[in-house]
């Protein structure tokens, strides 16, 4: 696999440009801000458009093919279809599952930011975000930068890049405190892969890994509320609902594959009470998603992030349309990220495929 | 041949990276210099060093000079890294403790450490016998703590780097031994290059 040519991150937000972004996210009709935008950052790579609902998205493309599709107003990526072979032919596969809601869009990939001092309020709610800048070598690479302040008072400038590359797709998340006291965030990059069926869903990277079961943290945009994840499942058949821990517990994943025909709802990662030690054993930073009935699988990398959570939906999957799929992503969720004044926090997911 | 390297651990004080860096490396040029890798500092030398930020907020604060550090048994720290680098560039590294007095390569298996690579199924390596030469790693620190070479390695990495051991082969020190290594998997398929 060829290494992309990485783009430098934090390009400089040229004044011009970002005053045009903020101007653009008052009370402006969805065609004029798409054109502004479209003036002020669209290049060869990224189109600014409006999706079903009529919100704004903007549109990366490379020159293999690959698509991903971003709505801007809060950073949730509805679309990512790379160039893929499959069944003996290029083709390109949809990889996130989105759900049209009553009035917007849910699932894809989408960013968590609580708050976790205050009783998990998010500290994204109601903060408009804009179009920051954009960048792109023209071929194979093209990057679009939303930013927004957060928290109380606007203290926090978050940044949240978006980079589709040839065989991968980036999200990245930077966090500054500009305020004077620290805050306490737990924070996660929650993904909603498509799989073709529920029985042939598994994913690879866990085994040796402790996980305990979990909700999700609460976020706007998930399919499945915390409630409605934790929820078990009644036992099958053959009795089989007994066998996730308690929440609270940890076990060891002992399988290679860990399959997920059930509903489960868990964080792979060490447990808090071994990260006190002094050396302990770190979790994987990365896991394959394996689909048996397309073959294809999907390596999910996660940096700056300390926990991976992991979720499916079992037999609820019907209530979200015909395709079964899991909510994953690398998180921050059981020992909440502290960013003293002044400081900066980083975390970033990559999904990536050798599925050429 | 000690390495010298100075290293800020992923999980340590610096912030982590988001995925395209900040560096530009050549396009096309896969070998890169390889950024640092942390190991905590050994008992009884003071403070930890790897201060996962998050854990501080519910841990007392471990005060170097403050009392006696709970006794623990004689271990030796491994960070064992990936050949893939990570997208940003950062090496991927795990870190895992055993005890000494073991061959390498039981301490990497029964921590999941991927040893074998492709050569992971039944049958594709002579588990553990010394014959197949699949077992390769190369040692970046912490060389000393291992057996000498003997016969069988010899033979098997003639044509090698001397850095690099068979982990079936190799001993790492005695039950009562405590240190530090740092230990790259599946060489032949590395992409970076480790400063001297």
């Amino acid at each position: 696999m060829a290494a992309a040519s990485f783009l430098p991150l934090h390009l400089p937000a040229s004044p011009r440009l970002a005053t045009i972004a903020r101007a653009a996210s008052g009370v402006v009709p969805a065609a004029v801000q798409t054109s502004q935008l479209e003036e002020a950052f669209g290049r060869k790579g990224l189109k600014f458009g409006t999706d079903a609902t009529g919100a704004p998205t903007a549109e990366l493309s490379v020159r293999n093919g690959s698509s991903l599709q971003v709505r801007l107003n809060d950073g949730l990526v509805t679309s990512y279809r790379p160039k893929v072979y499959w069944k003996d032919e290029l083709s390109y596969r949809e990889v996130l599952h989105t759900v049209a809601g009553a009035d917007a869009v849910k699932g894809g990939v989408g960013l968590v930011l609580n708050d976790a001092s205050s009783s998990s309020t998010s500290l994204l709610a109601g903060s408009e975000w804009s179009v920051t800048d954009a960048d792109s070598d023209s071929y194979d690479a093209v990057q679009v930068e939303l930013g927004c302040s957060a928290g109380k008072g606007g203290t926090l400038e978050v940044s949240y890049v978006v980079t589709l590359y040839e065989l991968s797709m980036a999200t990245a998340v930077i966090v500054k405190n500009n305020g004077s006291k620290p805050v306490e965030l737990t924070s996660a990059v929650l993904s909603h892969i498509r799989f073709d069926k529920r029985r042939g869903t598994a994913v690879e990277g866990f085994q040796g890994c402790p996980y305990c079961s979990h909700p999700p943290p609460a976020s706007g945009f998930a399919l499945l509320t915390p409630a409605e994840a934790m929820k078990r499942e009644e036992s099958g058949w053959f009795g089989g609902g007994g066998e996730e821990p308690r929440q609270g517990a940890w076990t060891v994943e002992e399988n290679l594959y860990t399959v997920l025909k059930k509903k489960v709802s868990r964080v792979y990662a060490a447990p808090p009470e071994e990260r006190k030690k002094r050396i302990y054993n770190t979790a994987p930073s990365k896991f394959t998603t394996i689909d048996q009935y397309s073959g294809l699988g999907f390596r999910l990398i996660k940096m700056g992030f300390e926990d991976m959570y992991l979720s499916s939906p079992g037999g609820m999957y019907e209530k979200f349309g015909d395709d079964y799929f899991l909510c994953t992503g690398p998180a921050s969720i059981l020992v909440p990220v502290v960013v003293g004044p002044g400081e900066e926090w980083r975390g970033a997911q990559v999904i990536e495929h050798d599925n050429l | 041949m000690a390495a010298t390297l100075q290293f800020i651990s992923l999980l340590g004080t610096s912030s982590p990276h988001p995925a395209p860096s900040c560096s530009s490396t050549t396009t096309g040029n896969e070998k890169q210099q390889l950024r640092s890798v942390h190991l905590p500092r050994q008992q009884g030398r003071g403070r930890r060093l790897r201060v996962a930020r998050a854990v501080e907020t519910d841990a007392p604060s471990a005060d170097p000079e403050a009392a006696v550090e709970p006794v623990e048994p004689p271990s030796v720290d491994f960070a064992f890294v990936s050949p893939r680098l990570l997208p940003d560039g950062t090496p991927d590294v795990v870190y895992r403790t055993a005890c000494g007095g073991q061959k390498l390569r039981d301490i990497m298996l029964e921590g999941y450490i991927d040893l074998y690579g492709p050569y992971d199924k039944p049958l594709s390596n002579c588990s553990g016998g010394g014959e197949c030469g699949t077992c390769m790693v190369e040692v970046i620190e912490g060389g000393e703590m291992l057996s000498p070479k003997n016969e069988v390695e010899k033979e098997k990495l003639r044509r090698k780097p001397k850095s690099w051991r068979l982990a079936c082969q190799a001993t790492v020190g005695k039950p009562d031994s405590t240190g530090q290594m740092i230990i790259q998997q599946l060489p032949e398929w590395k992409i970076h290059e480790w400063e001297k």
